[in-house]
Formats: structure tokens, sequence, C-alpha cells
């Protein structure tokens, strides 16, 4: 027998049905995984940035040396070390200066153009010494990091939060 | 012989191939999972800790430590740290294992395997009398 035709039987449907379920998970494990992923790259995009910039301010002096006394064109990097575990604290208020008048520059020099950055120092005891930067309103993640140093002798902590 | 029987063709080939793909993606989601940040904690912990010894050698607090041989300032420092940090700090005479001196975090005393080491040497001058001494400062993120 020659017959010609379409076969639309049961089993074609529940063939489809199982298809469509086995896709169905496909998707949903990607997803899954995309989110995982994406939210991963962000929190280590966010850490990274932040420690990298952090110790790139409390364990150099800066490039140039005298940064804090030329114009602002001229500053590669900022850097608040005299010394390991010892921060020079006119560098220090001259950083803040800076992140107050340029923002958008400070934040460039440091690295950290796609987010937010703020910078403070407090003593051991948590009282405040200079703070200044700004934190994304609304953010979705922020991350902070701190390194322990002397402020005019007292063992002080540098702190700076980056958000988006 | 025709056989007009209904019926599903179940073939060993598909059931493999499904199997292997949802082998790989369990697997990779799985991998996903577990992914940490475990390698950024440890650099913190490591320039942490170097902080610390150089905080602790800049302060004079060391010094004075050898000097009085008592170790309550460097326990009251350690006590203000901030954050899960744990630290004990051994100071030892130059040629001795022994420590003079033992400092640490309070609930911070039992010292992990994987500890982050760091050593470094200083001078005091006690009794008229330069001496070289030892720091190993072992840090750890506690819980």
């Amino acid at each position: 027998m020659r017959t010609k035709g379409q076969i639309f039987s049961a089993d074609a449907i529940i063939g489809l049905l199982v298809f469509m379920l086995a896709l169905s998970i496909v998707f949903y494990y990607f997803s899954q995984i995309s989110q995982r992923e994406i939210a991963f790259n962000e929190g280590f995009e966010l850490k990274d940035s932040a420690f990298s910039a952090l110790s790139m301010v409390v364990e150099t002096g800066g490039v140039p040396e005298n940064w804090a006394l030329i114009d602002g064109t001229g500053v590669k990097s900022f850097g608040i070390a005299q010394r390991r575990g010892v921060i020079d604290h006119s560098k220090l208020s001259s950083l803040c200066n800076f992140m107050d008048i340029d923002y958008n520059g400070a934040r460039k020099i440091l690295g950290l153009q796609k987010f937010d950055a703020m910078i403070s120092a407090s003593d051991l005891n948590g009282d405040s010494i200079v703070s200044c930067g700004g934190v994304s309103a609304g953010k979705r993640s922020s991350f902070k990091t701190s390194r322990l140093s002397l402020i005019n002798g007292r063992p002080c902590l540098v702190s700076l939060e980056v958000s988006r | 012989m025709i056989c007009n029987a209904k019926g599903f063709v179940i073939s060993f080939d598909s059931i493999l191939s499904l199997f292997v793909i949802f082998a790989f993606l369990t697997a990779s989601f799985t991998i996903l999972s577990s992914a940490d940040l475990s390698g950024s904690d440890s650099a913190f912990l490591q320039a942490f800790s170097l902080d610390t010894a150089a905080v602790l050698h800049n302060s004079g607090m060391l010094e004075r430590a050898v000097q009085s041989e008592d170790s309550s300032e460097i326990d009251a420092f350690l006590n203000m740290l901030p954050f899960s940090y744990c630290a004990r700090a051994d100071i030892m005479e130059e040629g001795s294992s022994f420590p003079l001196i033992v400092s640490s975090r309070l609930r911070c005393s039992d010292v992990p395997a994987n500890a982050f080491l760091s050593r470094s040497v200083f001078s005091s001058n006690v009794s008229g009398n330069v001496s070289f001494y030892t720091l190993e400062l072992r840090s750890w993120i506690s819980g």
C-alpha cells in the first residue's frame, strides 16, 4: 500500500510535547547560568576594581610624587602613602579636594569610571577623619574595602566604597 | 510481514544525547554555583596582614612591647581591628624560636593551618643594648 499524507497522530503530539519540555528545560538552564555568570562577573569586577584602586592609593605616593601640588591634568595616579603603613594626611585631604572639584576626573584616574566611588577614613573607634565622593542613588550593588594605616600617628582605616 | 502496530521509537542515540546535554548543563550549573570570590578575599587578607605588621612597626608598639615585656598595647590594638579579621603576633628574640611575647585578638587564639604568615625583623634598644627581634604575624578570617 502506497498512501501519501500527513501523519498527525497522538504519537506526534506526545513527541512534540516531550521535545518542547526538553527545550524549555534547556532554556531555563541557560537563563539561570547566564544570570549567575553576569552576577559573578559584576561582583568580581566591583571587588577587583575597589581593591586595586584602594591599594594604589594607600601603598604609593602617587605619580608624580608631588601630584597634590600640581594641576589636575598632570596627575597620573593618586597615592597618599609616605611609606607602607603611613598615610600623608595632607595628601589625603588633597585627594578629597580633587574628588570634590572634579569627581569624574578623579574616578577616571582611580580606574573607577564605571562606578561611583566614596573614600573615607576613620580611626579604630569609628570617628570619621575625612569622607568624600559619592554613592550611587538607588545602587544595584556596592562593595566596600578597607586598609589599615597610620594617620598622624594613629591607626586608622582608609575605606573605599564602590557602587553602581 | 506488514506491521501496523503503533508506538514510540526511543532510540539509544537519542537517550544518550539527552543524557549528555543534561549532564553538561548540570555540570556547568554546579560549577557556576560553587564559584566564589575567595581569590580576592585572600588578597585582602594578605594586604591587611601586611598593613597590620607595618602599623605595629611604624607606631613603635613592637619596641615598647619588648622594652616592657608587656603585650597589653598590642592586644588592645588587635582587639580594635574590624571585620572578622583575626591575628596573632609572636615576638621572638633573634636566634630564638621561643616567643618572648604572644599577643592575639580575643576569640582568635586557635590559629588555623591556612593562616597567612608574615615575618619581619625589627630592632629595639633595651637597657642600652640594641637587640634584634622577629615578628611573626599570623592572620586569618574567622568564621
